[in-house]
């Protein structure tokens, strides 16, 4: 029934003061509660003539500012269009200052229906309108006459009720597309006249789709004051930027609002007054800050819409914050509101788990560097204490205590050589000579049958040989055949084979030797992996000595008895024969079976307590996993067992062989009397 | 302290594993081993069938690896043992130890190496010599995607089989091709072995089912194994 345009102005508490957008918010709430009541009772008062309504819509005026409101009224029209009711806005276009006007003597006491003369506001009012190049700069500079106060919001309402508010911006859009500038469209009383109206739209484009910079503060006025209703469909919203400085902090929060209640359209715009001064300033900040904006745009090349108050925010941040682009429907506020709060919420919990994180490698990198630092010492001690003088102190309990913690790296190489010793007095030259031999009995006869080793019949060494390097460790690429270490693992296994055809090659033998060419050079570990293999435990299980083979068997189970029997009693009642799971502990030194750091460490200690300690190892894993193996059958302990777990933690499972006493029975028979026993037993056998 | 540490770590563990130890119901449990030369691909065969898995990082194997798996066939539950042998000669005389008892072999090849497939009449007698007598033997040509690099025709391989009594696949762990066919293949003539001694020797009857053949008498729905 009636249409309306009220203004209202309203002052900024201080100048200085930085409004963050919650408290404009807060600020605007009560605000467009106000203005709301105040729509309405002037469209009650309308009735009874303008004066009154002018009077009441006064009362949205915040902080006594001298601000007047002004009402249109569109009672002559049947059925309004935003067309129509801009029509009787009396807005003069002024072409000396290229500004719309508000016609003089508008918003006295002098009624409105007067004013026939307004120009159009519609689309080709804007279209003219747009002619006008940079408005905004010829208002700064030259506007300096003129009380005029920044800025307002522009909104529409309900638009899909009636689409001509939208057409008519659509319009406007597309004339400024075409500029591809912002334009402001400025629209004021006569410097004389307290009154002033300004409307202002910004816009900025890029690829053909509108950029409607968007002053989120003024979202939240609008969405106060429309109450939620509006169709983000086809809304667009355009508000001038008057908060993301100081001094436009002062004149945010002005409205002008269109209620055209029978036609449920609903326009917004601002009237107020103001010194002239801040319109300048707002106006120069506004300007910059539509430059600062549209640098943005141009390097995110981002189609939505984008805050131009956003203070500080980096890009990212202003984007998540703001409302969708104009072609998606718009948030209703309580989802806005929520989706803030959800993102709040994140940034929270991200800044959280950054904290926890941080601790936690500032926790990790301490305790890196402390084990740096127990390493550094314990090279040190390796280096001046234990290995110069090797014979006297090797067997003393300080070196021994240092050689369980496990021997740093560093020092591995001297201390596994001097550990494993050389009683075959293999020279460098026996290493060379074996691997020019091996050119020629190994690898030249690689696709002939050497029929004549009983140990490879149908079998050559070099295809063995060549089969498992590949297969060894493969998860370090260091032994395939594109690897670096390929050639050197196949060269040390075929010097083997020609140093001791009696044992020839078995597989398990690859992972002994790259075990070995981790810490070493390939002649050491040459020398190394020979003596290694002429032990009683490896030699033996090389060559399938199924007698010394069950005699340790039995060894093993003894002790297994002694330290874990319940356990042991479970084994045998789901016979489970410790040859399933020992072959592979045994043949590898538990290099296949166990992560290589743990696997180095037992390597380390076998070399110190000799073969009792690999049984020792088994049954440390057995005890750790105590309460695991007790519930499983047959299949399932044997899947285990030769499938460990991969995240056993070296600590604990030295924690649990230290648990493992390899002493038997009331005299404390030790590992090697043990072993001799059952040896002379499977003997006469 | 030891005991206190074992309870926290059954804390940890127990869980995991529970769920494979809890799995106890099944009608028959099968034995089987899968031999052949070294590196045609047992291991390889017996992951893609157990975790659907491949992966070109082999390991060789160093004595046995076991894996388990159940079945349906026939309206029973099949609880398959499956022993992953190494392949090297030299570890034959541990390896044939665990013959016994075994129902069922997959007798694998490498359709790439010759050697491999010469050596299965070698594998054959060693079944034959160290194995339960209705033990069935299926033969597989492994690599059979492996078409560039292929040595020994289908035929060749169809032909030895048949001359040597034995169900022939041609198979790729990699491609999975076959791979749970041969499994099936080989539960079914299992079953149908079973039933057969069954019927004619009625001494098997009273025995519990599956147990009798295998060398690890396992408790058929006995629960608990503790």
């Amino acid at each position: 029934m009636c249409d309306w345009i009220n203004s209202n102005g309203i002052n900024g508490s201080n100048a200085n003061d930085y409004i963050d957008k919650t408290s404009i918010v807060s600020q605007i709430k009560p605000f467009s509660d106000k203005l709301l009541n105040s729509l309405e009772t002037t469209s009650n008062g309308l009735t009874n003539g303008c004066p009154k309504s002018w009077e009441k819509s006064s009362v949205v005026t915040e902080k006594g500012a001298k601000s007047k409101g002004i009402v249109v009224s569109i009672e002559s029209i049947e059925s309004p269009t935003i067309d129509e009711v801009l029509d009787k806005v009396p807005l003069v276009y002024d072409p000396i200052t290229k500004q719309l006007l508000l016609q003089r003597g508008f918003g006295n006491n002098n009624g409105l229906n007067g004013y026939k003369n307004g120009v159009n506001l519609h689309t080709n009012g804007f279209k003219k309108l747009n002619g006008v190049s940079n408005l905004i700069h010829e208002n700064s500079s030259h506007g300096s006459n003129d009380k005029t106060i920044a800025c307002e919001q522009y909104s529409t309402r309900n638009c899909s009720a009636n689409n001509s508010v939208d057409n008519c911006f659509d319009d406007y859009l597309k004339a400024l597309d075409e500029r591809n500038d912002y334009s402001v469209v400025d629209c004021k009383q006569s410097p004389n006249k307290d009154v002033l109206c300004e409307r202002r739209t910004v816009s900025q484009f890029n690829d053909n789709n509108a950029l409607s910079l968007l002053d989120s503060n003024k979202d939240h006025s609008l969405e106060e004051t429309t109450d939620g209703e509006y169709n983000g469909n086809n809304l667009r919203e355009y508000n001038g930027n008057n908060n993301s400085d100081d001094n436009i902090s002062n004149v945010d929060s002005s409205v002008l609002s269109l209620n055209l209640d029978d036609t449920e359209s609903n326009c917004g715009s601002v009237f107020d007054s103001k010194p002239k001064k801040l319109f300048t300033l707002s106006l120069q900040s506004l300007l910059n800050k539509v430059k600062r904006n549209h640098n943005n745009n141009n390097i995110s090349n981002n189609n939505s819409s984008v805050s131009n108050n956003s203070v500080n925010i980096s890009s990212t941040t202003a984007l998540i914050l703001e409302t969708r682009p104009p072609h998606l429907p718009a948030k209703p506020i309580h989802e806005d509101k929520q989706h803030k709060l959800e993102y709040e919420e994140m940034i929270r919990q991200s800044r959280k788990k950054e904290m926890k994180e941080m601790k936690a490698r500032k926790k990790l990198s301490e305790k890196q560097r402390k084990q740096e630092q127990q390493v550094i010492e314990a090279i040190k001690v390796w280096n001046s204490d234990i290995l110069p003088n090797w014979q006297k102190s090797k067997n003393c309990k300080k070196t021994r205590d240092q050689w369980w913690c496990g021997i740093p790296s560093h020092v591995r190489q001297r201390v596994w050589t001097l550990a494993i010793d050389n009683e075959l007095n293999i020279t460098e030259d026996i290493y060379r000579q074996c691997v020019i031999g091996s050119k020629d009995n190994i690898w030249a006869k690689h696709s002939v049958h050497c029929l004549e080793d009983e140990d490879c019949c149908g079998e050559s060494a070099a295809d063995l040989i060549k089969l498992d390097v590949s297969r060894t460790f493969p998860q370090l690429g260091l032994f395939q055949e594109s690897g670096p270490y390929h050639e050197v693992l196949s060269e040390l296994l075929g010097a083997y084979v020609t140093y001791r055809p009696d044992i020839g090659y078995a597989q398990g033998m690859s992972f002994l030797a790259a075990m070995l060419l981790l810490n070493m050079e390939s002649e050491p570990a040459f020398v190394c992996l020979a003596n290694l293999l002429n032990r009683q435990l490896l030699v033996s299980f090389f060559r399938v000595n199924q007698t010394v083979m069950n005699a340790y068997y039995k060894t093993y189970e003894e002790f297994f008895k002694e330290n874990l029997p319940k356990l042991y009693k479970h084994f045998n009642e789901q016979k489970l024969s410790p040859d399933l799971y020992l072959v592979d502990y045994i043949y590898t030194l538990f290099s296949r079976s166990l992560p290589l750091d743990i696997a180095s460490r037992i390597w380390d200690l076998f070399l110190r307590d000799g073969e009792e300690f690999i049984f020792r190892a088994a049954l440390g894993i057995l005890s750790m996993y105590y309460e695991v193996l007790l519930n499983l059958d047959f299949i399932y302990l044997a899947q285990f067992l030769t499938k460990l777990p991969e995240d056993i933690d070296s600590d604990k499972l030295f924690s649990y062989i230290s648990g493992i006493h390899m002493t038997t029975g009331a005299e404390k028979t030790p590992f090697s009397d043990v072993l001799s026993t059952k040896l002379l037993e499977n003997n006469n056998l | 302290m030891l005991d206190s540490s074992r309870q926290r770590m059954a804390g940890g563990q127990d869980q995991k594993w529970q769920k494979d130890a809890a799995d106890q119901n099944f009608d028959y449990m099968f034995k089987i081993l899968i031999i052949g030369n070294s590196s045609v691909g047992k291991t390889s065969f017996l992951f893609r069938y157990a975790d659907d898995s491949f992966t070109s990082a082999f390991v060789s194997t160093v004595g046995i690896d076991f894996k388990v798996k159940t079945v349906f066939r026939q309206d029973k539950r099949v609880k398959l043992q499956i022993w992953d042998t190494a392949g090297q000669e030299r570890y034959r005389t541990i390896t044939t130890a665990y013959y016994r008892g075994a129902m069922g072999f997959i007798l694998m090849y490498d359709v790439t190496n010759e050697e491999s497939f010469n050596s299965v009449q070698d594998w054959v007698t060693q079944i034959k010599t160290y194995s339960w007598d209705n033990a069935q033997v299926i033969l597989v040509g492994n690599k059979c995607d492996m078409e560039d690099e292929r040595v020994v025709s289908f035929e060749r391989g169809k032909q030895l089989a048949d001359q040597l009594g034995l169900e022939f696949f041609e198979t790729s762990a990699k491609e999975n091709i076959n791979v749970k066919s041969v499994f099936e293949r080989l539960v079914d003539i299992i079953c149908d072995k079973m039933s057969e001694s069954l019927d004619s020797d009625p001494t098997l009857v009273n025995a519990p089912k599956g147990t009798r053949l295998t060398d690890n008498p396992m408790p058929t729905n006995s629960g608990c194994q503790c």
